[in-house]
């Protein structure tokens, strides 16, 4: 009966083990989610699927394989202590799970890129950004590709650029 | 005359010769004679027959059937069966009780987690989302790869 209970309890957990495959936001900000003061914008894995129906025509070939191996994203952002909200998350985020990527330190405009990663495979992009308008929490899981992330903006010319990084901060 | 009538019989009865009728011959007559009329060969004999004729007069007490009837059925064997049987199903009803509290917890948190809303309902609209972040992403991470670079 013992062992029965073993396995059961065994099953259990690797179900959570798979389940818990989400991102840093249900994680870490899963409180935020209800709070008003909070945007959220998620994309579940379900549509995901749905976009492979999508006319793809306009899409350049890096993005499209970039977002074919997406399985979910999530935006958290608010406006409201925007400097605390950075500060919380930074300490909220376990670093057991997540190890830094990138950290830029503008002064009043600051950014950091975190990854959860086995081996090679990276399975979670974490960006955090905070300005004195705002703090944005960004997530993608999936197989992420970091080098076609990069060439994504390449693509762009640098008016289109600019537009982008002053839309990011309304 | 008698007297040795009777001895001829007992012979045959020690060889175990005599017939039925003898045997009861025997007995009826050792039943008759008074006691401490027989000779002391005798007498010893005539225990012997008392006994069997008191013996063979042993009913059986109240509620002897009943006992033996109690004591061959196997009421002893069905009752431990069904606390065999009690016992399994309380074994299997635990393990359910057990093993119901361990799930819902952990499985709770991660349903309410892995729970996604979405915004969108079309998929362009989506499509557009994640590629407006993606582009967002990508101004950083080349402006963090620039910074590392330039140090």
């Amino acid at each position: 009966m013992k062992r029965i209970l073993y396995i059961l309890l065994l099953v259990i957990g690797t179900a959570n083990t798979i389940h818990a495959q989400d991102d840093a936001i249900g994680r870490f900000f899963g409180k935020y989610l209800e709070d008003p003061r909070f945007t959220v914008v998620s994309v579940s894995p379900r549509m995901f699927r749905l976009m492979a129906k999508v006319n793809w025509d306009t899409v350049s070939p890096d993005l499209k394989q970039t977002v074919s191996r997406l399985q979910s994203f999530r935006i958290l952002s608010t406006d409201s202590m925007p400097r605390a909200f950075y500060k919380e998350a930074l300490n909220h985020i376990d670093r057991s799970q997540y190890e830094p990527l990138i950290m830029v330190r503008g002064g009043s405009d600051d950014f950091r890129f975190m990854i959860r990663a086995t081996g090679n495979t990276i399975h979670e992009l974490l960006m955090l950004a905070v300005d004195k308008d705002g703090f944005t929490l960004m997530s993608f899981v999936g197989d992420i590709d970091l080098d076609k992330i990069s060439r994504l903006a390449a693509d762009m010319d640098i008016k289109g650029l600019e537009k982008l990084k002053n839309a990011k901060r309304k | 005359m008698e007297k040795a009538m009777i001895i001829g019989l007992l012979e045959k009865y020690w060889q175990a010769e005599t017939t039925i009728e003898e045997e009861r011959t025997l007995a009826a007559w050792f039943k008759a004679q008074p006691p401490g009329s027989l000779d002391p060969d005798l007498e010893q004999y005539a225990a012997l027959f008392a006994y069997f004729d008191g013996e063979s007069r042993v009913t059986p007490g109240p509620g002897f059937e009943s006992r033996i009837l109690q004591a061959i059925t196997p009421v002893r064997h069905f009752q431990g069966g069904l606390i065999a049987a009690a016992a399994t199903v309380l074994t299997v009803v635990a393990t359910l009780i057990l093993t119901q509290p361990a799930k819902h917890p952990t499985a709770q948190p991660v349903a309410k987690t892995t729970q996604f809303t979405d915004t969108y309902s079309d998929p362009e609209q989506a499509l557009a989302a994640v590629r407006h972040a993606l582009l967002i992403a990508s101004v950083h991470l080349n402006e963090g790869r620039k910074q590392i670079t330039n140090k």
